[in-house]
């Protein structure tokens, strides 16, 4: 088995790594039926490796962050204006704010929800959760110290780490 | 790095500082404990170990049967001992607490990882109360460090889950000890680079946590001293830290070259003796064979084959294991082949405790076959002496032609200590010459001197004969069932081993050549019972240890020696085995002190007795 | 304890080199050279003198020098023949002969073993020796002396005693179901499995010539006859005048067919061997099971080893015969693949691995 620091091959059921020393005597059980909450409460984000943004400026026009969104399939953009986050467009913002308006080379500012939810990487999967219910999205982007976007969360990952847990 | 506050902790001069680490799968002890001891060691201090593993295989996660230890004891003097208890006790999480604690003296220090104590890690170990809160703790001096919380803190912006920075903090403990004694970093910093070159974030991530740990001890409040063991005065030459069973498979490897033959290892995987059969079992580019049997028997059996073959046979097992060879082992004393058993001996009888030790198969050893059926035996006294016991135990068996026991047990298994490397050049050759001279040669003819018959070994051609377990004429070796015969032939057996007294060093002593008290010990009491000598010596008391190697046949002068001290002192680990022996050899009365608590003396409890016998003289 | 003569390589200098038609020198021997100078003692009319004459008389045939072959004994009256074997030889102790075997194989590959046990040596102390050494395919010889019963101590049943057999020990007629040692031997993996007759001596000698040959476990079941505390065990089928008709001999690759006048075969009906007259009933040679001792899987050899008289004839010669590495051959080839891989092992490197360091 692998040893999960050093990646060592070690003899199944080891308890010490023969390379590093190690204890390998968490990575080989199974871990108990944990409660589920309990592990959400302890997990970050982080360990639902989230995607990595798309940004566009906040000036750009709304239709060539649409045209962009259905080419690359993703259902959401982050904006940002010199980098630091200012807004996120959704699907549901081009169905909701742009449909049956005449399209035209509007900048993405004026639909963009503006200021959205954000949070760290490190913050606890529970709380991604906890948003999402409360406030009614499905994305959440995650900014560094500067606000800077270095992810995003969707409510289809946490849905893909509970099917991965559970199953 | 952030910036560190200038902080002047005065610095205490120890002699000897003894830690234990305890901690859950997962806190990495036995790593932190490994790092400390090669630190200390490369540091220049004398260095004993005890590792402590858990009792369970696998154990839920923060319960008790899932606690492992690491206790290391470092000096500037010569240390013989992994230390009678602790001086702090490092705690990483509640369970390892509950099973340490009573170990840690009234005084002592305990740091303990308080992240570790919640509600749910106090339920595991059975606490009803929080004993970082109530008052339970308040004999011993109580650093609760939040160590999970600032090693993670410490790691921040590095790409790692949380799971993966949590098995760093045992890095960060190391820190802490680290700076508490005076320990450079530099030595471990460098394995981790070695180690974990491939994966430079691990290394970065390790390296961070130990440092923290360090600024830890340095920026906190909470010590107020910290504390500084001088090297010792270690002969010159370069040294490896050893723990018994590495010692005894490099021993009987390097014996079988020191005696031009190949090792055959047969034997049966039993705790505590499997790790020599792992070890020798990656030697094949030395010409090692071994082989796994299906019993015990099979492995002395095959063990038996191929000394027959003219290899160096050998076996190992533990208490049990030596039982059920005691047939084979008689067909060995019998036919006259040389044979190495090895018994690590643990607590018994029967299945016993398999992981504790004892040192209670002496007697099975000496008496353990059916009639009478002398045996050599020799017993390793601490772990870098399985090494040179190794040798003896090969050198006897080829120069005599017979079986010998070599009885190591699972202290000196698995406890270590700094051992300096020998040169090759430094070790004699112990090879012995087979038979060849057809016109000369009888199977059971020997040579005058040491008893040996001529051996022959299949192959030679002209003298092919037959051997096996019936009683055979003496010289011509034809099943005979001769009275007289007999009698010699068990006479010549016995007069063979008893030969070999002629062979070995003379029984030294430590102390006085006569006087009030001799401590006399065999096996891994070594280290307790000379520690307590060394102490009672320097109180001006009259009394001597020695130390047997050689159970049998004893050497020459031990007779002479008990006689020159007006009382002697057994203490075992058995319930007065050599006793026995003893009294029964020189008609001596011997007082045997015998504890049987699966675990070594501790040097106090050999004080006191030795105190009380002493005060009793006079 | 030294000698003047040259010093021949001991134990294992050239010990690991297997000897083969190649490097075996042409030794020319005969029986004689393997009579040692024991006079024999075994119960007049013991079955076991013929079989030690028929081993004598084959030990030439291999080209082995004489000091190349090594005879080891567990507990019984068959244990007694290494001393009249003028060869190497180990008297050693009650079922563990195969271990000894074993050790010394693995040590010494140039020599020939044989092993020779009896049923309670083989099947009842022994049998998880059996066992194991079969399945590693030690290169060794077993020759089991099955009289199915226990005669050096004088008459208790052994595990071949056949259900409700009345001995010393079992006045009342045992209680056990005896075991096959063919079968066993079978599902043990052993590559070389044959059934002879101590007093069938062309036919002993021909199995004991083709045991020697095959390289692997070779176990060789002996119905011996104890006239003293056993007689006429295997009679009803063995003696001169029936067993042609109820014995079936062997032969690779032709089909089964027994009897006197050649004209009773054996075929298969369903997983079962069937009796069958030639001639009758349109049955034909065609129709008949042709032995095949090379199967990969012993199905064919299982069947044979549960046919009993007196339902069938009881088959003598080789079962199987197939080729397989052997354990002291695996056991140099992985020591030189360690060589090959990390070259020879330094000790003076090996002493100071891991981390050290120096006082000066």
């Amino acid at each position: 088995m692998l040893c999960p620091v050093c990646r060592h091959d070690n003899f199944e059921g080891e308890d010490i790594c023969e390379n590093c020393g190690a204890d390998l005597r968490t990575a080989d059980i199974p871990q108990p039926a944990t409660d589920y909450r309990g592990r959400l409460l302890g997990e970050h984000l982080d360990d639902l490796h989230p995607a990595s943004p798309r940004a566009v400026e906040a000036d750009a026009g709304v239709d060539v962050a649409i045209q962009l969104m259905h080419e690359t399939g993703i259902d959401c953009v982050l904006v940002t204006e010199a980098g630091r986050l200012v807004g996120i467009f959704t699907d549901r913002d081009a169905v909701l704010k742009i449909a049956g308006q005449k399209p035209g080379p509007r900048p993405i500012r004026e639909f963009m929800t503006r200021d959205p939810v954000v949070l760290r990487h490190d913050d606890p999967i529970a709380v991604a959760i906890h948003k999402m219910a409360v406030g009614g999205f499905r994305h959440i982007p995650i900014v560094d110290g500067g606000g800077q976007p270095t992810g995003i969360v969707a409510a289809k990952d946490v849905f893909r780490h509970i099917a991965e847990t559970i199953g | 790095m952030t910036a560190t506050k200038e902080r002047r902790v005065p610095t205490q001069e120890l002699e000897r500082v003894t830690i234990r680490f305890a901690g859950d799968s997962g806190d990495g002890m036995q790593l932190t404990g490994g790092q400390f001891t090669r630190t200390a060691a490369v540091f220049g201090n004398d260095i004993s170990t005890l590792p402590d593993f858990p009792a369970e295989i696998r154990a839920p996660a923060g319960s008790l049967p899932g606690v492992s230890g690491f206790q290391i004891s470092f000096s500037s003097a010569d240390i013989h001992t992994p230390g009678d208890e602790p001086d702090v006790l490092v705690a990483m999480n509640p369970a390892a607490l509950k099973t340490n604690v009573q170990d840690l003296p009234a005084g002592g220090a305990l740091i303990v990882n308080s992240d570790a104590f919640t509600q749910q890690n106090l339920n595991k170990a059975a606490y009803a109360s929080n004993p970082l809160t109530d008052g339970t703790l308040k004999q011993y001096t109580v650093f609760e460090i939040p160590i999970s919380t600032l090693n993670e803190r410490s790691l921040e912006g590095l790409d790692m889950t949380s799971k993966q920075k949590d098995l760093t903090k045992n890095f960060f403990a190391l820190g802490i000890m680290f700076w508490l004694y005076e320990r450079s970093m530099d030595p471990t910093i460098r394995w981790i680079d070695g180690k974990f070159k491939a994966r430079p974030v691990i290394a970065e991530a390790n390296t961070r946590a130990l440092k923290a740990g360090y600024a830890f001890g340095e920026t906190t409040e909470i010590f107020h001293t910290h504390y500084r063991v001088a090297p010792a005065k270690l002969p010159p030459g370069t040294y490896r830290n050893i723990t018994g069973n590495e010692a005894t498979a490099l021993g009987f490897l390097t014996a079988s070259k020191l005696a031009d033959r190949p090792l055959f290892y047969g034997s049966y995987p039993i705790t505590p003796a499997s790790d020599i059969l792992h070890q020798l079992s990656g030697y094949k580019s030395f010409g090692v064979k071994t082989f796994q049997a299906e019993d015990e028997i099979a492995a002395i059996g095959a063990a038996i084959g191929a000394s027959y073959g003219g290899a160096l046979g050998m076996t190992a097992s533990s208490g049990p294991g030596i039982a059920l060879k005691s047939e084979a082992l008689g067909l060995a004393v019998m036919v006259e082949l040389p044979l190495v058993v090895i018994d690590v001996q643990r607590a018994g009888p029967s299945t016993g405790m398999p992981t504790k030790t004892e040192q209670a198969d002496l007697l099975q050893v000496m008496f353990g076959r059916n009639s009478d059926s002398p045996i050599p035996v020799v017993a390793p006294a601490t772990p870098g002496e399985c090494f040179d016991l190794a040798i003896e135990a090969v050198r006897i068996a080829l120069k005599y032609v017979t079986p010998v026991v070599y009885l190591s047990d699972a202290f000196l298994a698995t406890g270590a200590e700094p051992w300096k490397i020998p040169a090759l050049s430094d070790l004699e050759s112990i090879a012995v010459e087979n038979w060849t001279e057809a016109s000369t040669f009888h199977p059971y003819d020997r040579d005058p001197q040491t008893l040996a018959r001529k051996w022959a070994v299949p192959g030679t051609p002209g003298l092919e004969h037959r051997i096996g377990g019936l009683e055979k004429a003496d010289i011509t070796g034809n099943v005979s069932y001769d009275p007289d015969n007999h009698h010699r032939m068990q006479i010549l057996r016995r007069e063979k081993v008893a030969g070999i007294a002629a062979d070995i060093p003379p029984l030294d002593v430590f102390g006085a050549a006569s006087g009030d008290l001799l401590i006399l010990g065999w096996g891994s009491t070594y280290g307790a019972i000379r520690s307590a000598v060394e102490r009672l010596q320097a109180q001006g008391r009259s009394v001597a240890h020695a130390h047997l190697r050689h159970l049998n046949p004893f050497p020459r002068n031990l007779g002479d020696v008990l006689g020159s001290y007006r009382r002697v002192l057994i203490p075992e680990v058995n319930l007065g085995q050599l006793s026995l022996l003893v009294r029964g050899r020189f008609l001596v009365d011997a007082i045997g002190y015998n504890r049987v608590r699966g675990k070594p003396f501790r040097i106090s409890e050999i004080e006191t007795e030795a105190e009380r016998i002493l005060d009793d003289i006079e | 304890m030294s000698n003047s003569t040259p010093k021949q390589p001991q134990n294992g200098a050239n010990g690991d080199t297997p000897l083969t038609a190649q490097n075996a020198e042409i030794i020319q021997l005969s029986r004689k050279d393997f009579v040692s100078d024991q006079e024999v003692r075994w119960c007049p009319g013991c079955g076991d003198y013929s079989i030690l004459a028929q081993t004598q008389k084959v030990m030439p045939d291999f080209g082995y020098p004489k000091e190349k072959i090594v005879f080891i004994s567990g507990i019984g009256c068959s244990g007694r023949l290494p001393y009249y074997m003028n060869t190497y030889g180990f008297h050693t102790i009650h079922g563990r002969a195969p271990t000894l075997a074993t050790g010394l194989k693995a040590a010494r590959p140039d020599l020939m073993v044989w092993v020779i046990t009896g049923d309670g040596d083989a099947l009842s102390i022994g049998g998880n020796h059996v066992l194991h050494s079969m399945r590693r395919n030690v290169d060794l010889k077993m020759v089991m002396f099955n009289n199915r019963i226990y005669g050096l101590t004088k008459g208790q049943a052994s595990p071949t005693s056949e259900f409700g057999k009345r001995t010393k020990s079992t006045p009342a007629g045992t209680i056990d179901t005896p075991i096959q040692p063919l079968t066993v031997a079978l599902a043990a993996e052993a590559s070389f499995v044959a059934r002879s007759v101590d007093t069938h001596t062309e036919h002993l000698q021909q199995t004991l010539n083709r045991a020697g040959y095959h390289k692997g476990s070779a176990f060789i079941e002996v119905l011996q006859n104890c006239n003293i505390f056993n007689d006429g065990a295997w009679r009803d089928f063995t003696d001169r005048e029936v067993r042609d008709d109820r014995m079936l001999v062997l032969e690779h690759g032709k089909p089964m067919i027994f009897g006197k006048d050649r004209n009773k075969g054996i075929r298969l009906r369903g997983l079962c061997p069937e009796v069958v007259q030639l001639g009758e009933n349109g049955v034909t040679e065609s129709d008949l099971l042709v032995h095949d001792e090379q199967a990969d899987e012993p199905y064919l050899a299982l069947v044979l080893s549960r046919m009993f008289w007196p339902e069938f004839p009881v088959p003598v010669g080789v079962f199987r015969a197939v080729p397989r590495p052997t354990h002291d051959e695996l056991i140099v080839q992985q020591l030189a693949a360690a060589v090959a891989s990390g070259g020879e092992g330094n000790l003076e490197t090996l002493l100071r691995s891991g981390e050290t360091w120096t006082v000066s």
